[in-house]
Order: C-alpha cells, then structure tokens, then sequence
C-alpha cells in the first residue's frame, strides 16, 4: 500500500479544515442577510465555487487526457479518473444546492432553463465515463478510451458556462452582463465571504484529488498483483 | 413599498447539510475503498506465497 501521508498532504488536510471552519464563519456571521432572498440567498457563497471547481475538475481530466495520449503513461490515466470522481462530488453539490436556490427564488425546484439543463447533461456525461471505463478490461484500451472521452466531454463545459449568455436565461450570472434582472450585486462583506469560499473550494479540490490519487494509484498496484496471481 | 423578508431558513439549513455531506460520504468511500484494497492486496499476497512454496 502506498506509504504513509506525505507531509504536504497532511498540511492540506488541516489547512482544508480550517479553511472550513473560517468559511462558515464567513458566510454566517459576517455576510449579512440578503433582503429579498432571505436566509437561502446563503447558498450562493457554496453553490459558485462548486460549480467551478466540477469545471476545474473536468479541465485537469483533459490535461491529463492529452498527456496520456502523448506519453502512454498511466499515471496521467489514474490523475484524470481521480479527478473526474472529485469533479462528479462538486457537479452533484452545485445541482443539488441549485434546486435548494431555485425552489424560494424561482418558486420551483427545476426547470428547464439552458444553464441547468446544459449542467444536468455535462454531469450525466461524466457519470457515463465512469460507467464505460468499467466495462473495459485492458487497462491500455480502457486508458485511452477515457482520454478521449474526457477531452470529448469537456466540450460540455464550456456550452454550460456560456449557456446563460447565448439562449434567454432566469439563472443569475456574475459577470458580463448589463440586465438589471439577472446580474448579482454583492455588498463588500458578502464579496469577501464569495472569493474567500472560492479559494477554499480550490484547496478542497486540491486535497480530495490528492487523496483520490493515492487510492488510484493503491488500486494499479492491486491490480498488477492480481495479474501475477492469475497468470502464475 | 416595504415588503419583508421572506424566511428561507430551512432551505439554508438543507443546503449546508448537502455541502457538507457529501464531501464526508466521498471521504468515507475512500477509507472503505482503500480498506478493501488493502485486504485484496493481502490476500493476494499470501496466494502468491503459497505458489512459490
């Protein structure tokens, strides 16, 4: 099994922790409550940076996809498979966590709206990559099969993300829009409470994809032993 | 026109339970997964052992 947690790993952990716990300060304490949403209006500071995390999540997959094919190496295999895993973690949040949004402010739990829709879609797609690379046996086929999927999926990221800037939308954007109905005006507390969760979601990311990493990579050394068992 | 402020508190308190939920369930998954493997790894050993003897 791999050895024991590298020192920097263990300082992402408890960095990650209190990072956590300053963030939920932050969004209860200091952020003050927004007039016309309520309490829910809270979501938001955890709902954003998950969703652009899955999307980071989903970006290192195709890095690890073309470095894959370019080397044959499968350890870019193993880092684009952990990273899809951790991304799905994010993806789910940030769909769940929409519904939570949208039932007080749209008066409905879903609807059809191109941001959520291309969003559902783009998480079914990497829901599916994890479901097809099990149904492959070689590991070297099952390798670039995922490679090219995941640099054929993330084509979905960027339609979800400019979703709200090409069809008629009611999803609220951040930037790069002049609509007074669907742009988002943060007071200053809120605003810090906002990058500050963001940056703690990147270290989130970074932690859980290391740790995902090492059972990967448990998992191939598994794996090769059972090859030496059968064919022995 | 004053209207006031809806209470939204229990949508909030759902939310959070999901952030916070389901990074632990992912983390919990990966100790079992990684328990497995280590039993998997053991077991295998031991096969191996038993054939060169």
């Amino acid at each position: 099994m791999t050895p024991s947690t590298p020192k920097a790993l263990q300082t992402l952990n408890i960095v990650s922790i209190l990072m956590f716990v300053i963030s939920l300060g932050l969004v209860f304490l200091y952020a003050p409550r927004e007039a016309v949403m309520g309490e829910a209006q809270r979501i938001f500071y955890y709902h954003v940076p998950s969703a652009w995390v899955s999307f980071l999540a989903f970006g290192v997959t195709v890095v690890a996809g073309i470095a894959f094919l370019r080397t044959g190496d499968h350890k870019w295999d193993r880092l684009g498979l952990s990273s899809v895993e951790v991304g799905i973690v994010f993806a789910v949040m940030t769909l769940l966590s929409g519904m939570l949004w949208a039932r007080p402010s749209w008066n409905t739990w879903w609807t059809w709206d191109p941001r959520l829709t291309t969003y559902a879609i783009l998480l079914l797609i990497y829901f599916a990559y994890l479901m097809l690379r099990q149904g492959i046996e070689d590991p070297d086929k099952r390798a670039r099969f995922g490679s090219v999927y995941g640099i054929v999926g993330f084509i979905s990221v960027p339609i979800t993300y400019f979703s709200i800037y090409l069809w008629r939308t009611i999803h609220p954007a951040l930037f790069g829009t002049n609509d007074a109905e669907t742009k988002m005006r943060m007071e200053t507390p809120m605003l810090y409470t906002f990058i500050f969760s963001n940056i703690f979601f990147a270290v989130l990311y970074v932690t859980l994809l290391w740790h995902r990493l090492r059972l990967e990579n448990d998992n191939a050394r598994v794996e090769e032993l059972r090859m030496r068992a059968s064919n022995a | 026109m004053f209207t006031q402020t809806p209470d939204t508190s229990w949508y909030m308190i759902v939310g959070y339970t999901v952030f916070i939920t389901l990074p632990i369930l992912f983390i919990v998954s990966m100790i079992w997964r990684h328990r497995n493997l280590k039993k998997d790894e053991e077991m295998i050993s031991n096969l191996l052992k038993d054939e060169e003897k």
